[in-house]
This record gives structure tokens, sequence and C-alpha cells, in this order.
């Protein structure tokens, strides 16, 4: 591990060395500079440009802050909302983003471009915070990322890169769910481009490590060795191949997993209107950590046909082989279950103004596994089919969609299936060239049905939605800009058990305006009243005033 | 034998394409790219000619992430400034048969093309054309824009155009794309971005997530190399989930096709913690014979039972870490 370590490290210095070692960037290869252009180029170079942005917020908030804050915390009281700086120095670029900062979530970022992109770093760190809906008192959720990564070009097409990922989750959830605190860190060195004409490649390795603070999960050291190829072939056709090895260490146990991996794949541009497209993959697994059943085995073939027919309408047919072979729980014999999978498409303009897209899929398995629990009956779907049908219709003024999509699942041996329909339509309305309206409209509907006697009630368990939205943006004039948007969602759940968030609803208003003042400062204020309820269980609900003031200056 | 089979079927496909690429390349190179391979040195008139005309795209140029590059000492003339997309300039000021690559005009096809001609280290011509959105007919500048409007999102712009943003706590864009990503994508995946609206989904509505952080929108070279071995895009942020486990199970696993998505549904559900139903129908569905009598009246995890149904270490049942 160590040596491995010193060998990233000293990828590491080498791109550093070869950022400040170098004068001047690739020379070209089939010209001189033109002096002209270069006089030209360097009065055309940007300004440093930097956007300062202060707020104060505060959030009129009662009930359930837990739910309030379940994906997110919103900053409170005075805060720097946004600074950045794009400085630009010749050859050299940069941009800082700061959001935040000093608030419970926050984001620092940052990228810095050297010799007209030759080097390129780039790193960030960023924390959010958040909770468990349930109200009780509980301690807060935090994830905290940093990562970072830096490329350098050794020639115009190839280059070398190091990157890493620190990741860092503590979660808390309600009883009787213990804690997570888990740390995972990832490291890639890589060296991928061009080495001859019209050619691809691509070596890596890459070393995935978690670690579970709770000491409940095992810690898990994944390294990953990649080594690919792309060629093309004139304008038409590539291929590309392509290997991989992961070893997945469980230390505690003492245990070594193995995965291999060998891809393979083509795309040939027939002619101008059509497309063939060709892919496969060979994995093989050795999991001595898994007691029970597993895959030792998945090989797969794809092939897709796109053609252009003219007239803006277009098809396309694919077709998907996964064959598996999977050993049972007590590893005694192999199933080799096989799945299908059909695809079309087709899309075209009904008129000038009328676009329509359609698609479905079907999947069958052949084969299957056995089962080995108390009831031997097939727990899973031997069949699956979806189609979706996309219109669109616009003019100057307005424009209309309609979408509506339809899945299903079908395990016939338990007579089971799960049906999920889904339409969205909506429509945006331009009043005037500074005025917007709009609307939308989402059904999201459910249904799981089977004559298992031992489960009636099965379709209860599957609630429909509705989400309902309109808005409108409005610029009143060449220093005002407004904006309004309401968001309505809300669940029809039978709820037999009678648990929390299952029976929600959502009000969500959103109002903002802006002036930028004579001296070029950008006023804001956004004012937001929200509103969360649960039929069943009043404390899960909230309600918010949350009120927002901006003020922004560019420099 | 299965490694074999596929070894055949590669070594077959191989040969038939390979065959087939002297055919390619005998097709006839079309717009842009048969306006470069016809201009000569003294075609290319540099941007300050550009200038003269269309001076307020030139002064927007210079906000661009392209203009660092495009002016870089060394380029090729056909890759210098405004004609490195547009074109020889000659061809443009010509009276008879005036040409310019004018990008609302020509064809996706023609915009990929176009842009690959310096993209080409990222993506290959073929392999761009092999992803959904090129299947699709979406070209670059369907998201991309190149040289930056005066910032709509500032308060009226030169145009006094409306901003349009599906999600108000999102960050601005960059410059190079034409809106943030939640925008951008819900041109065309509407339904898709309708569900972040449910009550359960990731937290792209309060701009801690961007959408490419799952999909790979234009994969490059190195990225289609990059072969997945586990449920790579899921357990990046919930390695808690990654396994491999004593005892696995098997949607999880993902033998059975969905992986996660058996259970979850990534952009938004009505049910708590993404899942596509509500309490015990979600195991229900399958194990169907616990529908009723397997300890009625309590959820399958939430009574405190089979808590650990990612996968387990210690139970085969799932009933702890």
């Amino acid at each position: 591990m160590k040596r491995k370590r010193e060998f990233a490290t000293g990828l590491l210095f080498l791109a550093i060395a070869t950022v400040f070692g170098q004068e001047t960037p690739p020379p070209a290869d089939n010209s001189k500079p033109d002096t002209k252009q270069d006089e030209q180029a360097a009065k055309a170079a940007p300004e440093p440009k930097a956007n300062v942005v202060l707020g104060w917020s505060g959030w009129g908030l009662s009930g359930n802050e837990n739910k309030f804050r379940q994906y997110a915390t919103a900053p409170k009281g005075l805060f720097l909302k946004e600074l950045t700086f794009a400085p630009t120095l010749n050859r050299h670029d940069a941009y800082l983003d700061i959001q935040s900062p000093w608030q419970d979530d926050y984001r620092l970022g940052g990228t810095i471009r050297l010799n007209n992109g030759s080097t390129y770093i780039k790193a960030s760190d960023y924390r959010n915070r958040f909770f468990d809906v349930d109200p009780s008192v509980l301690q807060g959720s935090e994830r905290h990322v940093s990562e970072g990564m830096i490329r350098q070009k050794i020639t115009r097409d190839f280059g070398v890169s190091f990157q890493e990922r620190f990741d860092r989750q503590e979660q808390h959830f309600a009883a009787p769910l213990d804690p997570l605190n888990q740390r995972t860190r990832i490291w890639t060195v890589a060296a991928d481009g061009g080495l001859w004409k019209d050619g691809f490649v691509n070596l890596s390795y890459s070393d995935w490590r978690y670690w579970d603070r709770t000491q409940a999960i095992s810690d898990t050291d994944t390294q990953s060795w990649t080594a690919g190829a792309m060629q093309q072939l004139g304008d038409t056709l590539s291929f590309h191949g392509g290997y991989t090895q992961s070893l997945i260490k469980l230390p505690a146990a003492g245990q070594t997993n193995k995965v291999e991996l060998w891809t393979f794949g083509g795309t040939w541009l027939l002619n101008n209107d059509t497309t063939i497209i060709g892919e496969g993959r060979s994995e093989k697994l050795t999991l001595p950590t898994v007691d029970d059943a597993y895959d030792r085995a998945r090989d797969s073939l794809r092939g897709r046909i796109v053609h252009n027919f003219g007239s803006g309408w277009s098809g396309q047919f694919g077709y998907d082989r996964l064959a598996l072979e999977r050993v049972n729980t007590d590893h005694t014999f192999v199933d080799t279950p096989k799945l299908h999978t059909f695809d079309v498409q087709f899309g075209g303009r009904l008129s000038p103004s009328v676009r329509i897209t359609a698609s479905g899929s079907r999947m069958t398995m052949q084969g299957g596994a056995g089962m080995e629990t108390d009831d031997p009956r097939a727990l899973y779907w031997r069949n699956r089919w979806s189609g979706e049908v996309k219109l669109d219709a616009s003019n100057d003024l307005m424009n209309g969609y309609l979408v509506f999509g339809i899945h299903e699942d079908r395990n016939d041996v338990r007579d089971v299936h799960v049906r999920n329909q889904n339409l969205t339509f909506g429509a945006s309305f331009q009043a005037k060239p500074e005025l917007e309206f709009y609307f939308e409209s989402s059904y999201d509907l459910w249904s799981g049905v089977t004559s298992d006697p031992n489960n009636p009630n099965l379709n209860q368990y599957f609630p429909d939605g509705t989400t309902f939205t309109v808005g409108s943006n409005w610029t009143i004039d060449s220093k005002t800009y407004a904006t309004a948007n309401y968001t309505l969602f809300n669940t029809s759940n039978d709820n037999p058990l009678g648990l929390p968030g299952g029976n929600v609803r959502g009000n969500f208003f959103t109002g903002s305006i802006h002036y930028k003042t004579p001296a070029g400062f950008e006023l804001g204020l956004t004012f937001s009243p929200w509103q969360y309820s649960d039929r069943l269980y009043q404390g899960m609900g909230y309600n918010t005033g949350l009120v927002q003031l901006t003020a922004k200056a560019r420099f | 034998m299965q490694l074999g089979k596929l070894a055949l079927a590669a070594a077959a496909s191989l040969s038939l394409l390979t065959g087939a690429v002297f055919q390619g390349a005998k097709q006839s190179k079309s717009l842009p790219l048969s306006l470069f391979s016809q201009a000569k040195a003294e075609d290319f008139l540099g941007d300050k000619k550009c200038a003269e005309c269309h001076d307020d795209v030139a002064a927007h140029f210079s906000e661009s992430a392209h203009a660092t590059y495009m002016h870089a000492a060394g380029l090729p003339l056909d890759k210098q400034g405004c004609e490195a997309c547009h074109g020889p300039g000659s061809f443009h000021v010509r009276e008879d048969n005036a040409q310019v690559i004018s990008y609302t005009k020509i064809s996706p096809k023609e915009v990929s093309d176009a842009c690959l001609r310096c993209h080409g280290d990222l993506m290959k011509k073929p392999h761009w054309q092999s992803e959904a959105h090129a299947r699709a007919g979406v070209s670059c500048v369907a998201c991309h824009q190149i040289h930056p409007r005066e910032d709509v999102n500032v308060v009226g712009g030169d145009r006094n155009l409306v901003k349009k943003q599906v999600f108000a706590a999102v960050k601005e864009s960059n410059h190079l794309l034409k809106a943030d990503e939640p925008t951008l994508c819900n041109g065309c995946h509407k339904a898709e971005v309708a569900q972040f609206r449910q009550n359960s989904h990731h937290p792209i509505p309060e701009g801690r997530m961007l959408c490419s952080d799952c999909h790979s929108i234009h994969p490059t070279n190195a990225d289609r190399l990059k072969v997945a071995t586990t449920k790579e895009k899921c357990v990046s942020c919930h390695g808690d989930i990654a396994g491999p486990f004593a005892f696995e199970h098997d949607p999880v696993a993902g033998w059975t096709g969905g992986g996660c998505a058996e259970c979850h549904r990534p952009h938004g559900s009505n049910n708590p913690t993404l899942l596509r139903s509500f309490s015990r129908g979600l195991c229900a569905q399958c194990h169907t014979e616990k529908g009723a009598n397997h300890h009625p009246g309590h959820s399958c995890w939430e009574a405190g039972c089979h808590v650990a149904i990612h996968g387990s270490n210690t139970s085969s049942l799932f009933l702890s870490r």
C-alpha cells in the first residue's frame, strides 16, 4: 500500500513539476502562431470579475423543525450568501466560489487553469446538515465532503491526473434504527488521452476505503485497476475495449473478494442517417465473503440501430441480453437465468410546431433461480414492460407539453403485478417578452395486485400522489424583476398501519423581487410561506414564513 | 464458456465493422468539416475582422471559457477565435456563395462534428453519436452557449429576458451552460423533474445535488473505458450498502435487473426514503405470502426487525447489521 501511495505522490509531483517547468503550451502541429491574433487575444482577455452577495434570512418557523431541515439547512441571520472571483492572467485563469461560509450548509470551491488549460486544478469542500423527519428530539445529521483533483497535460492530447475525495457522514435516526457514522475515501490516479492518431488509452488505479465508526459494518478496502483503449477508424467507426480488476478486502474477516470485468464495443456510423452500436461485457465475481446466494458471472451483450428517416423523424431499436450464473444459498448448485430486453423509440414532428416521441421496452426472464425461502415460489419479476409518449407543441407565445408513462412489473408465479402510470402536462405562456406564466400538473398513480390469499390488501400500500405548480416570471422594467411560484404536493394513501409520512400535503409559495439601484447594486427580497402537514400526525407538520434579503455587488 | 462465446461474438463484430470502414471512409465531408478542408491559411481573417460587424458578440465572447483556450499561442489558424467554430472568414465575406457555419441552422450531427474538431480528446465522433442525447437529436448547443449573452439572471439584462429557473435554490450556472442543470434537463425530461417536487426526493430542489452527480451527460472517452464493478453510482454516497455482505439481499445485489431501483425511485416518491411503495407493501410485492399474516400491524423495518435490509454480516433474515 505504501508503495502505491508513493507512486501516486510521485505522479502528483511529476504533474506539478511539469506545470512549473512548462514555459509554453504544446506546439501546434501544422501552423505558425499569428502575431496579429496574439495581440488581439491580449486585448480580448476577460477582465477580473467578482460578485459579492450579502444576505439576511429568518425562518419564521413553527412546528416540526426536523422536517423543515430534512434535506438541507437554510441560512439564518446575517450571512455571506455568495462570493465569486474569476481572475485571469495571460494564459491562466481561476475561479473561486464561496457560498454561505460559517452557516450549517456551506460550499467552498475553486478551479485554477494554467497554460491555457494544460494544467487543471480543482478543489471543493462542502457540508450539509439535516435531520430525520421524526419530530422527537434528535441529534442532527451531517455530511461533509472534501475533494480535489489535478490534471496535467503531458502532450496536447495526453495527460495524467490525481483526484481524492473524503466523505464523512454522521446520521441519526429515530428509534429503533441505529445511527450511521461512516467515512469513505477514494483516490484515483489516471493517465489517459491520445498517444497515436485517433486512438485513446486509459490507465487508472483507485483505492476506495470505507470505515464504519459504529463498528457494525465491516471496514472495506477496494483496489481497482483499469486499462482500456479506444480507436477511431475514419470518421465513421470506433471500437473500444477495457479490463478492470477489483480486489475488495475486508481486513477484519481476513477475506479478499475479486471482481474481473472485460468490456468491448463499437459504434459504426453506417451513413449520415444510420448508426449501429454494439457493446458487451463479461464480469466474473469471486466473493468468499458471501455466505448465501450471489452471482459468480454476468455476461451481457447489447445492440442498437438508430436511423433518421428524414423530415425530422427518427427511430431506434435495441436489444440487451444479460446472462447470469448465480450460486444458490448453500452453494450447491448454479442457476443460469437470462434477461432479454427489447426497446424501441420513435420521434418526429407531426407538424412544424408539434413534436411527438414514443418509446417502449419489454424485459423477460428466461430460466430463473431457485428460492430457498419458506415459500419456494419465485420472488423476482419475470416480465417488465414500459411505454412513454411525449407530446410537445409550441409557437412564439406558448409551449405546451404532455408526458404519459406506464411501467408494469409482473411475477406470474405469484400472480402479482405492480403498475405505475404517470401523467405530466403543463404549459407556459409568454404574455410579453418580459412576462411569462406557467403551470404544470403531474399525477403519479400506482396499483399492486395479487391473487395470493395471504396478501389481500397489497394495493393499499401503493399510494397515489399529485404535484401541481404554477408561477410567473416578470421583468417589470430594466431595474426590477419579480418571480412567483406556488407548488403543491398531496398523497392519497390508505395507510392501513396509520404510519407517519403517508398522508401528507405540502403548500409552498415563493415570491421574490429584485431591484437594481442606480449605483449598480442589486437588492433582493424573497418571501416563502410554506406549509407541510401530515393528516394523521399533527406533530409532523410545520409552517414557515421564510424571509431572505440580499444585496449583490459586482466588481 | 460464456466468455468464449462473447469473445467469438466480439471478433465477428469487429471483423464486420472493420470491413465497413473502407465504405465509411468514402463518405464525403459535409458542413462544417467541408469548409475547413477547403480553406487555405489566407482564408482566415482573424477576430478583429469579425468584430467589425459583430461587435456585440465579440464583446461578450471574452467572458467565455472558450476565449482563454482559443487565443492560445501556437494554435492552428483553423482553431483560433471566431473562425474556429464559424469557419474561415473569407468564405463568409465573399459576395458569391457566402458561407458561414451558423449553429441555429445546421443539424445536431453537424453541430457535434464542429465541436468535436477540438473536443476530440474528450469524445470521439462515433462515441458521441452512440450516446442517448445524440441519438435523440440533441446537439451540444441545446445546453451550451459558446459566447454568453448579457446574463439574463442580472436584473433587466440588456434584453429584458425573463429568468427561467425550475428550482430557485439551485445555484446559477456557469457561462458555458444556458441555465442551471435542473432547468436545462427539464426542457426535455419533464416527468423526471416533476418527481423532485414529491414529498421524498434527492435534494436537487434544495441545491445540494445536481443531475450530473448521478448522470453522465456526455461521458468522456475515459469515462467510457472506466467500467463499473459495483453499484457505483449509489454507493459513491451511500457507502454503507456497498457490500459485499455475508448475507446479500438479492435485489440489492443486482441480479434481478433493477438494483437499488427495485425498491427506490431515484428522482422522487410519494413515500418516505424514496421508496416506490409504502411501508410493508414494499416487501409484500415480492414476498406475497408475508402480506397479511406475518406480524400483522407492523412495518418490516421501522418495527426494529429487518433493519439491515440492504445486506447483513450477522443475520440471514437481515435482523441486524
